[in-house]
């Protein structure tokens, strides 16, 4: 039972990096109405040019988080440029195909400069577990968690106790009426473009700090887990996609150690389509009319 | 209920949260009249055919179609049962053409004998009666509003309903285009249907209309021949507003 | 001559999966799950020949059933909600197809070779096609056979009152339900249909390689499948036929490229959404071509919206 208290713990931590994935997700659909398949690209992007300093001097973590982020803010906007400042109204799809567009060119940018083999990342924060009372507890999860907790504090400071912040939430809610009250719904979609890649930027670190490694299929599993944690979370809900990273995160820790880690993702996948089908609301959400 | 009623409505009710669209409101629309609701904007009117048509569900009340309960039937069943409607917000197939618009609706009819005539033949004749022979082969988006509206009306007719439910049919219509919706309105009647119609050209109503019922705030605050509700001082008085009344 | 062999048999093949997402595409949703139903076919169909000693043709048809009895059972449910939420969970249903055959474990010895769904190792040995002496050349005969079928029923489809049907739900359900259109009914059977096309293009595939594994299967494959009709042209299947033809003869054209193919294919998507976000084969065009074909109609040019 204690290992299975272990598990729920880690589960936990690791959950604030799925909470982190499905929050930008989530602030994309929720401003845009729009979902976006190059997200996953640019927190690979993020993960991949943070290691740029690194190859070039003993670069400290907090530099390369700061090139991470810099990188995804590009990649960003380059998204927002190419695959939705252009699409005509009343295609809802169109900018999911295109997202899809850029995904594979990111992806085929990032293999080409890299030979599509797996680079090393640094750990940071040390390889050896923490000892807290009985249970043993993994620094970079511990790192998660702090990053977690700072980024959410971030995002909610921004939301509710800034006009961008402000300009942001009226147009998530009723974008015409925002755009009557002089809120210019462009300047917020880029500004919200901006916003989740630097937050791109510090998951790609992470991610990629908890296991080792930035890899070419990095994407492809973060856009994974973000579709899981916004669909537990209910698509647009911040709190919900709080809610549903940690929940993803707890049971897959004890999936895996209760039945294995292959059926781990089987499990993800199954929560996720009855979820969608028979609760579209989400976990804590409430149907709307 | 009286056999003289096609549709029957009893103390039906739609809220919205708090918003109270259509409340407590009952009526009959006689077989083979022309029928219409008028009330103010936002008075429930468009609300009460998305419940007749089974496209919201009721709060509460019934509807009566044909001597049978329609109410929580899905939308295809009613309109199969008879009931054929268009949109005040123009809702066409846009990428089809004209043609297919009303062919894509076209009910089948049971195959009785030689005389029975091909439903090409049939979209043809509905677009014939709607004047749109011409342009059948025509995008959507390539018709003037008026021809619009007219396509709905024949693709609602193409269901071969007995109750047409037509949702501000003149809205955005010219003075030509007006008298020619006066006459289609009439033809259809004598062709055996039976018209139900949202209106706020009011000269129109009174024009066309057998009965008329009026909606206030989802309540009906008045019912009657065109004449009676010219004269009722409810009606005025929510048109107008209190002073015009005692004025 | 083999290496054309090879990309004809792989159009056929993508084209028919092509077309499954056209037909849920113009009943008005985007699944991002085809490729599921594509597995469940080819294993069924592998399945059927490798162990169970079918003939290829009733293998086929089983493979195409149980897929298309499949995306009934998924259908039924997944069509209670539309649009991004539709392709999400879609996309869950083809991953949980795909993981649960990495998970199957299902194999005889048979002449000294493992046969059968063998977990990560994938399906190996379907060898029914080669072991009767057909060449590569006769099978892609086989697939185009299957196509052409495909194409004609497609074909009738068009011309038919449920296509019109289809396309009616696709644009406006609640005006499709006003002519009397039972939409869920439509979807469901529109889906179940497309999941059985897909199922074909599965059971054709694995017995053209031999082989399949849950990567083949994977995201990528839904993004392949997917932008077939969407570039092709939602205005007529020979869009998608269009799409199949052009995108994969792109991409295995442009293999001397050396990897500039991603970015061509990835750009090209991007470009077309903005620029003819109805695809190549949009509705105008297919009216503009019926009126030069049909002398009765009209001539007048049809406008660009
Ligand atoms: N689906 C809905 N959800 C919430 N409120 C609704 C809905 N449909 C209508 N309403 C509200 O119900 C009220 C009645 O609307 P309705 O469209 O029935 O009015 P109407 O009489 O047709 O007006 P108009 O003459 O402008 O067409 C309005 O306040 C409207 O905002
Ligand atoms: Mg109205």
């Amino acid at each position: 039972m204690l290992d299975a208290t272990e598990q729920f713990i880690n589960g936990l931590m690791f959950g604030c990096l799925y909470a982190l994935i499905g929050g930008g997700f989530t602030i994309l659909f929720g401003v845009m109405r729009r979902f976006n398949m190059a997200y996953g690209s640019t927190i690979m992007a993020g993960a991949y040019v943070a290691l740029v300093p690194v190859y070039l001097f003993r670069a400290p973590a907090w530099l390369m988080v700061l090139t991470g982020i810099a990188a995804a803010v590009l990649v960003g906007l380059l998204v927002e440029f190419c695959c939705f400042r252009f699409i005509k109204k009343g295609h809802e799809l169109a900018p999911l195909m295109t997202t899809i567009g850029m995904l594979i060119v990111i992806n085929e940018a990032i293999v080409h400069a890299t030979d599509a083999v797996g680079l090393k990342y640094p750990s940071p924060f040390g390889d050896v577990a923490l000892e807290l009372g009985q249970f043993l507890v993994r620094r970079d999860y511990l790192a998660v968690l702090v990053a977690g907790v700072v980024c959410f504090t971030l995002i909610f400071l921004l939301l509710y106790r800034t006009r961008f912040g402000r300009a942001m939430r009226a147009v998530a809610e009723r974008p015409e009426a925002a755009q009557i009250l002089g809120v210019s719904v462009r300047r917020v979609n880029v500004l919200t473009f901006v916003l989740t890649s630097a937050l791109a930027g510090v998951i790609g670190f992470f991610a990629a700090v908890s296991v080792g490694s930035a890899r070419p299929d990095m994407a492809f599993f973060v856009t994974g887990k973000g579709l899981v944690v916004m669909v537990l979370g209910g698509l647009g809900s911040l709190p919900g996609a709080i809610v549903g990273g940690l929940v993803l995160g707890v049971l897959e820790f004890e999936a895996t150690w209760f039945l294995g880690a292959t059926y781990r993702d089987i499990l993800a996948f199954v929560i996720l389509f009855l979820v969608l089908v028979f609760r579209p609301q989400g976990l804590v959400g409430t149907r709307t009319t | 209920m009286t056999d003289g009623a096609i549709l029957s409505i009893r103390k039906l009710a739609r809220h919205f949260g708090g918003l109270r669209a259509v409340n407590d409101v009952s009526f009959d629309v006689p077989r083979g009249s022309i029928f219409a609701l008028i009330g103010p904007n936002g008075s429930g009117k468009t609300t009460l055919f998305n419940v007749i048509t089974g496209a919201l569900a009721p709060t509460a009340g019934t509807v009566v179609f044909d001597g049978a309960p329609i109410s929580g039937m899905p939308t295809h069943e009613i309109v199969r049962r008879g009931i054929g409607r268009t949109f005040q917000n123009i809702r066409l197939f846009t990428r089809m053409s004209v043609f297919h618009n009303v062919w894509v609706a076209m009910r089948r009819q049971p195959r009785s004998g030689n005389g029975a005539r091909s439903e090409r033949e049939r979209v043809e004749e509905l677009l014939a009666l709607t004047g749109l022979s011409a342009r059948r082969d025509e995008l959507v988006e390539n018709l003037n509003f008026g021809e619009q509206r007219r396509l709905e009306t024949a693709r609602a007719l193409a269901t071969d309903p007995s109750l047409l439910l037509l949702d501000e049919p003149a809205a955005g219509m010219g003075a030509v285009e007006l008298a020619r919706l006066v006459r289609d309105i009439r033809r259809l009647r004598e062709l055996g249907k039976t018209i139900f119609l949202i209106e706020h050209t009011m000269h129109l109503v009174m024009d066309v209309a057998d009965r008329i019922a009026v909606l206030n705030f989802g309540e009906k605050i008045a019912e009657g021949t065109p004449k009676e509700i010219q004269a009722d001082p409810r009606v005025i008085e929510a048109y107008l507003g209190r002073e015009h009344a005692n004025a | 001559m083999d290496y054309y062999v090879a990309i004809a048999s792989i159009i056929g093949i993508h084209a028919l999966l092509g077309l499954s997402v056209y037909v849920v595409a113009i009943s008005g949703q985007m699944s991002f799950g085809q490729q599921g139903f594509f597995a469940i076919g080819a294993y069924l169909a592998g399945m059927s020949t490798a162990m169970w000693g079918l003939g290829l043709v009733p293998a086929l048809v089983l493979g195409a059933l149980v897929a298309g009895a499949m995306g009934f059972v998924v259908g039924f449910p997944a069509l209670r909600v539309r649009g991004l939420y539709l392709a999400i969970a879609t996309f869950g249903f083809g991953e949980i197809v795909r993981l649960a055959f990495l998970n199957v474990r299902y194999t005889e010895n048979i002449g000294g070779r493992v046969v059968g769904p063998n977990g990560a190792e994938g399906f190996r040995h379907v060898r029914y096609v080669y072991d009767r002496g057909f060449t590569g050349l006769h099978y892609l005969a086989v697939i185009l056979v299957v196509l052409v079928v495909v194409v004609i029923l497609f074909f009738l489809l068009e011309r038919s009152k449920v296509g019109a049907k289809l396309r009616a739900v696709e644009e406006d359900e609640t005006a499709a339900a006003m002519i009397g259109i039972n939409v869920t009914r439509v979807k469901v059977v529109a889906f179940a249909a497309a999941a059985a096309v897909a199922g074909l293009g599965g059971g054709l595939f694995i017995h053209y390689s031999t082989y399949i594994d849950h990567d083949m299967v994977a995201l990528p494959l839904a993004i392949a499948s997917v932008t077939y009709p969407l570039l092709g042209g939602l205005g007529s299947f020979v869009g998608t036929l269009l799409g199949a033809i052009v995108l994969v003869g792109l991409t295995e054209g442009l293999r001397g490229l050396q990897g500039m193919r991603e970015f061509v294919y990835g750009g090209l998507i991007i470009l077309m959404m903005i620029f003819r976000p109805r695809g190549i084969v949009d509705e105008a065009l297919v009216l503009r071509v019926k009126s030069w074909l049909s002398p009765r109609a009209p001539r007048e040019p049809v406008q660009a919206p």
